[in-house]
């Protein structure tokens, strides 16, 4: 069964590879068949909401959908934009996490704060493939469980997408695209699968593994979570106990999509004797609903039929996770748990920025620049207006009056750590490419090892990540990478001080805040000493840690 | 709201008593879902716990779960069977134990012998001899690690919880500044990807940072992030946390304002705190034991006496015990001594295995009976659980490189193919998951039990009483006050400390 699968295959590549003038005169291949329908469905798609007209001054689709709700609040909302240096942070750390050097951080705040200036960097943060790409590589690993090796200790993974991811992303590869080549075999920019002997058995490891039901029934649970939104992991073994929407057979025909034949309904470990057709569980008006026998077309099929610009969840999946990223909450949440009975905060809003994404050629870019670019993505933190977000109650109205407190990850952390102390951080340098897991790492929130999926990193504070930062050797080792320079040794060490926050916060201190720290610097025993506790002090602190 | 946030919390911690008045599954998810808010918030109050456990009467207030994994052979230790002493020729089938049995504390039981102390104490211990799991793990290790500390089989579908963080997280600390689940014994290095699925399997999965173990490589080392660090004085340390709040103070944002910026402070402050607490004190041993006393605690046999000189983990293993003994007394909760896994080596006896034996034997009697001793001495041993355990139990191999054979195969087979010529061949090498021993002291279980009976000849299966492990680790809970099916709820639905809610205690062996 699996060597068929794999001569399939590598007939399929191999007749792709083989015959490149054939294929441009006669046929399109995956990706170019993607691309053409692609353009072909969204025409078909109702048009859009049209966002409402608020007044002349809010031009911003996004900022219109916002400031339309508004209106319905008893009093409106008393916000104001978050100041250059806030910007300067946030847009450094959510497009290519890491803060920016001392350089940028002093050249961006010296000219006067305009919308353009703030849209230029955005450009210009995007233009930087490589630390794009790293980035955002780092989300997706836990999201695909993506491992450095094929099999721990006897139990396979789904393989390494890092340098996929990489690539893809440094590319600015349209995301359907990369999502098709995840599961259609057929894809041209695939990643080719790998094979692995486990104790006398060879195994395909991929994205899409099916040699055994648990593992088949895992990569539909998997897909079904990321790139569609939706929780079924519970429908595998019974009916969905709390989402009426997945009764077990419905999840077992998407299962099917990916299975080499049609699943067994067994509940609760008892053997039903009756198999579930594969059928897509979305209707898709316009797509053909026939799914073909053989293992590598149904794949090819099952990739047309979840990005297909009709799916509700497809679109709409990736756009509230963008949300999610730079805001804090989605306008659906959980995000991984889309369900019909818990509406989104702004279900036209979502709508919009589902089709405009589409409309785009679902390229992640001009989403991000799009809500980089709101006003509503430069609202100041307010903890009196930020939406309080009760897990009890996810269809509880928001208003995005004020950003959320959001924790830096692990990576984030430690680059802009070794970027403040030391002055440069070389590519090589940057965590996601670090193969260890130490302790500092582990309790910042890098998982040990990616056994499970997960779009999410853990956001709690634990005494244990507290003493590692406090007492830890490895904070201490990258703080001891900073020096004072030799021109603020001596003399007025306000100066020094406002070194330090520009290098940590990446703004400028307040005459109190200069004052304090003066007056540290002079009670410590030596000037290098008292700096390195005055970056620790800064780089230990929630303004530090949290990104608001 | 304060008298639903009491019952909404009961319903999670004492499962059982809301299931009699539910008519099924469905309705107790449905009240599980109203909760789930509740069990988002977090650790519950002091009195929300003992409510919890008043309810299902707690006979422990606190764990030492001894854990010697790479699958001890039980015929030779905690299980013995026949000493078949080696001959060229033998066959598989006619290795029984590899070495003689002896007499302990109580009537008709008998262990291998080189665990003399250990003997002597066994009127404190309970013995599980008939632990057997439906799911042959083969020759995967990791998997069967995972299953016997979290009580769930990977994948789970999600990250499952250890054991430790599940009591860390129901009963909660003893004492403020004590963490609740303290894991001794293993290095934080985890450069090694098999090592970082280990750490998947002792760490708190779904609950979070909060409930993760803190963790104690080596105990006669001290613990490097409760002192300050290399290069630091503990007067920086003060001087650079005072700076910290008085710059906090000053910034001009509305961030102090928000409840994650005071959490992140608290928890400053209770690392501080820390530093100086009997956490820190129970370290000092050295100071504050009698030379008798840690002397006990000793491994009798040196790393230059053993076959690999560079796998000895005894020193650490025994004075870990001793120490785990201080941080109860200090207020843990739960506290895992490890004798540090690593493939092929220890315990996982895939040759060798007589002389490996021996040399493990060696490593464990003195300091687990020590520390019996000294938790009957001082009057801790009734409301302290201590459980020796494995991830499953050894039979012969079927062939010279045992091991290798695809899951269950090598379970059932009774060693007649396999001719033993030399003594490297002379042992129990395979992996077993159709028996395992498992030791109890204390904790509310019945001192001087034998419960379970497993079979003389290989294939050794349990021949009465066999039990699984949902059910052990229930009865391990009961003994806490925990129910078993005790649920958290995450991604919308509970997620319970047994499988699926439905392990039973096991009667027989509680007191």
């Amino acid at each position: 069964m699996l060597a068929k699968h794999g001569t399939l295959l590598l007939a399929a590549i191999f007749a792709l590879l083989l015959a490149p003038v054939a294929i441009l005169a006669a046929e399109l291949d995956s990706e170019q068949q993607l691309i053409e329908r692609r353009t072909v469905r969204i025409s078909e798609l109702p048009a859009p909401p049209d966002p409402p007209q608020v007044s002349a001054a809010v031009k911003h689709p996004i900022d219109r959908f916002i400031a339309g709700k508004w209106r319905t609040l008893s009093e409106p909302p008393r916000v104001g934009l978050c100041d250059d240096a806030t910007f300067l942070r946030r847009a450094y750390l959510d497009l290519i996490g890491v803060i920016p050097t001392l350089k940028e951080t002093n050249r961006f705040l010296a000219s006067k704060s305009t919308p353009a200036k703030r849209a230029a960097l955005v450009d210009e943060l995007l233009a930087r493939d490589a630390d794009y790409a790293l980035h955002w590589t780092a989300f997706w690993e836990d999201a695909l469980a993506s491992q450095s090796v094929l099999e721990q200790g006897g139990v396979l993974t789904r393989g390494n997408y890092r340098q996929w991811l990489l690539d893809s992303f440094r590319a600015n590869k349209p995301y359907d695209v990369m999502v098709a080549e995840l599961i259609d075999p057929t894809m041209p920019g695939r990643q080719p699968e790998r094979n692995k002997d486990v104790f006398g058995v060879d195994y395909t490891i991929g994205y899409v593994r099916n040699e055994t039901r648990p593992v088949t029934l895992g990569t539909a649970a998997n897909i079904g979570q990321v790139f569609l939104g939706t929780s079924m992991k519970c429908a595998a073994c019974h009916d969905h106990f709390e989402n009426k929407e997945w009764p077990q057979e419905r999840f077992l025909a998407f299962a099917g999509l990916f299975a080499t034949e049609d699943l067994e309904k067994i509940r609760c470990d008892q053997k039903s004797g009756q198999f579930i057709a594969a059928k897509f569980p979305f209707e898709l008006p316009g797509a053909t609903a026939a799914l073909p026998a053989d293992p590598v077309e149904r794949l090819h099929t099952a990739a047309q039929l979840i990005t297909d610009p009709a799916n509700p969840r497809f679109a709409k999946t990736i756009v509230n996770r963008l949300w999610k990223r730079y805001f804090g909450l989605g306008l659906v949440e959980p995000v991984d748990d889309l369900r019909e009975d818990v509406p989104a905060s702004h279900p036209e809003l979502l709508d919009w920025l589902a089709h405009d994404f589409l409309a785009h050629g679902c390229d992640l870019k001009h989403t991000i620049r799009l809500i980089l670019s709101s006003s509503t993505y430069q609202l100041r933190y307010d903890p009196a207006q930020a939406d309080l977000y009760d897990v009890a109650n996810p269809g509880s109205p928001r208003y995005f009056r004020s950003p959320q407190l959001r924790r830096l990850t692990a990576e984030q952390v430690l680059d802009s750590v070794r970027l403040a102390a030391s002055g440069e951080l070389r590519p090589e340098q940057r965590t996601l490419l670090d193969g260890r897991s130490t302790a500092l790492m582990r309790a910042l929130g890098r998982p040990a090892s990616r056994n499970e999926i997960s779009t999410a990193r853990p956001d709690d504070v634990a005494v244990v990540q507290s003493l590692e930062l406090m007492n830890g050797g490895e904070l201490q080792e990258l703080l001891q990478l900073a020096s004072v320079p030799e021109n603020l040794a001596r003399g007025d060490q306000r100066r020094l001080v406002d070194l330090a926050y520009r290098a940590v916060l990446s703004r400028s201190a307040s005459p109190e805040e200069r004052n304090a720290g003066r007056e540290f610097l002079t009670a410590s025993r030596d000037i290098q000493a008292g700096y390195r506790d005055l970056l620790w002090a800064l780089v230990c602190s929630p303004e530090f840690q949290y990104l608001q | 709201m304060g008298a639903g946030l009491q019952s909404g919390v009961s319903v999670l911690a004492v499962g059982r008593s809301i299931k009699t008045q539910l008519t099924n599954r469905r309705e107790f998810l449905l009240q599980a879902s109203a909760a789930s808010a509740l069990a988002a918030l977090g650790p519950r109050t002091l009195a929300a716990q003992q409510a919890a456990r008043q309810a299902v009467a707690a006979k422990a207030d606190s764990v030492i779960f001894i854990w010697l994994p790479g699958g001890i052979a039980q015929q030779d230790t905690f299980d013995p069977k026949p000493f078949t002493p080696f001959e060229p020729g033998m066959k598989g089938s006619d290795v029984l134990a590899t070495c003689e049995s002896i007499p302990t504390a109580v009537d008709g039981l008998k262990f291998g012998a080189g665990l003399e102390n250990l003997a002597s104490v066994m009127h404190h211990g309970t013995v599980l001899r008939s632990l057997s799991s439906a799911t042959k793990f083969g020759a995967v290790h990791l998997k069967a690690q995972y299953y016997m500390l979290t009580g769930h089989l990977f994948p789970a579908g999600l990250k499952a919880p250890s054991m430790g963080s599940a009591v860390a997280r129901t009963l909660g600390p003893r004492e403020p500044l004590v963490p609740p689940y303290i894991y001794i014994g293993r290095d934080i290095d985890t450069s090694d990807t098999e090592k970082q699925f280990l750490a998947e399997a002792i760490g708190p999965g779904f609950y979070g940072a909060e409930y993760a173990p803190f963790m104690i490589p080596d105990a006669t080392a001290g613990l490097a992030t409760l002192e300050a660090a290399a290069g630091t004085t503990m007067e920086q340390v003060d001087r650079r946390l005072a700076l910290l709040k008085k710059l906090h103070g000053l910034t001009g944002s509305r961030l102090p304002e928000a409840p994650q910026a005071e959490r992140f402070l608290k928890s400053m402050d209770s690392a501080r705190a820390m530093m100086d607490s009997p956490v820190k004190q129970a370290f000092n041993y050295a100071k504050d034991e009698s030379a008798k006393t840690i002397a006990a605690y000793e491994p009798q046999i040196a790393p230059e006496e053993l076959l690999d000189q560079k796998y000895f983990f005894g020193r650490r293993f025994g004075h870990g015990l001793l120490l785990a003994r201080r941080l109860v007394e200090s207020g843990a909760r739960f506290v895992q001594v490890e004798y540090q896994y690593a493939a092929f080596k220890g315990f996982d006896t895939h040759e060798d295995g007589q002389r490996r034996m021996i040399e493990m034997k060696k490593q464990i009697d003195g300091p687990i009976s020590q520390l019996i001793r000294d938790l009957a001495d001082r009057g801790l041993l009734q409301r302290t659980l201590v459980v020796v355990a494995s991830e499953f139990g050894r039979t012969v191999a079927n062939q010279p490189k045992a091991g290798v054979e695809p899951d269950g195969f090598a379970e059932m087979q009774n060693g007649d193919e396999l001719v033993i010529e030399e003594q490297k061949m002379y042992g129990l090498h395979g992996h077993f998951s159709s028996a395992n021993t498992l030791l109890f002291f204390g904790g509310g279980f019945k001192p001087g039990l034998v419960y379970g009976k497993t079979a003389e000849r290989h294939a050794m299966v349990p021949v009465e009483n066999p039990v699984t492990l949902e059910d052990t680790h229930a009865t391990i809970y009961r003994a806490l006050g925990i129910a078993p099916d005790t649920a958290y709820v995450t991604e919308g639905r509970p997620f319970y400390v047994t499988k699926d809610g439905r392990g039973r205690p096991i009667d027989a062996l509680l007191a």
